[in-house]
């Protein structure tokens, strides 16, 4: 009994996957579909745990396809039984892949997180000071995520954040942001690749005109935040 | 070009980010998903699609508890 684990949906049939390996160093494949493919790994077995391991093994797959092509990520942890299986999803889901591949076409993820000094407290600090060799156990991880989503809804992000917030949305094709309990800036952004470097410098220049203001920018990921249709007509 | 990053790839904060968009992002597709988020949780739900997110937790019925 095998099963494929599915790393995500790509344009582009010219496509090189020699040499991606995916989890248990199993070869990364391609099924062609008529308006996407999808890139996958066969198991034999596959254990999956969501630690910084696997996490990681996933981002570097679809990191390594950005190189070369348009990716549409799929959710950690998608499994399906057989080729067979993917190409159902393939069929009933490429009308509505096609378009989200072509309004992400050249463009990268960058995630910011931002804050005031003076405006942490200590779920912020507890949050945040996550050990380097571990995940937070998994009941801490959702419940904190849950914590952020329901004070996000209530609570505004300081004028400066989101002064900071329009200055980086200029740039951007698109976006999803969202106020942390203690009033930080979660935003992840759709930026051209040529618009990166600007995007980035825009941010240190922030830093440089509010010296009260912390930020940390990661990336370019593939864009996990911009598949779905809700997200895709923000900006 | 220059590397864009202001936190290196190794670091917690990008840890974080990556957990926030593989665990709570992208296209959900059918099949059965077994997750475990390390240290405690096993969560598994043979239904069209599972996700360890807070939101679809949420929708399954999944009670994630106060503590």
């Amino acid at each position: 009994v095998t099963v494929i684990y599915v790393y995500g949906f790509i344009d582009g049939p010219a496509v090189c996957l020699r040499g991606c390996k995916g989890f248990a160093n199993e070869p990364v494949e391609r099924l062609t579909g008529s308006s996407a493919s999808a890139v996958y790994s066969v198991h034999r077995h596959l254990d999956l745990v969501a630690d910084s391991a696997s996490l990681r093994r996933h981002d570097q797959v679809l990191t390594t396809l950005m190189r070369t092509c348009t990716v549409a990520p799929a959710r950690f942890g998608s499994v399906l039984a057989d080729v067979d299986r993917l190409g159902d999803v393939l069929a009933a889901q490429g009308p509505r892949l096609a378009p989200v591949l072509a309004r992400l076409r050249g463009a990268s993820e960058l995630a910011v997180r931002a804050s005031v000094s003076g405006m942490e407290d200590e779920h912020s600090a507890a949050w945040h000071s996550v050990p380097s060799q571990a995940m937070p156990a998994g009941r801490s991880y959702l419940l904190a995520r849950r914590q952020e989503r329901m004070g996000g809804r209530a609570v505004g992000l300081p004028s400066c954040l989101a002064q900071l917030h329009d200055r980086l949305a200029s740039r951007a094709h698109c976006w999803t942001v969202r106020a942390t309990p203690d009033k930080s800036l979660v935003g992840a952004y759709l930026i051209a690749r040529r618009e990166v470097d600007a995007f980035r410098d825009d941010l240190v220049g922030a830093r440089a005109d509010e010296p009260r203001l912390r930020a940390t920018l990661t990336g370019p990921w593939a864009p996990y935040s911009f598949v779905e249709p809700e997200t895709l007509g923000d900006g | 070009m220059s590397p864009p990053e202001l936190v290196d790839r190794g670091t917690d904060v990008t840890l974080v980010d990556l957990a926030d968009r593989l665990l709570d992002k992208g296209v959900v597709i059918g099949g059965d998903i077994v997750l475990s988020v390390a240290g405690v949780d096993l969560v598994y739900v043979s239904l069209r699609a599972l996700i360890a997110s807070v939101d679809t937790a949420s929708l399954l019925g999944i009670d994630l508890g106060t503590t």
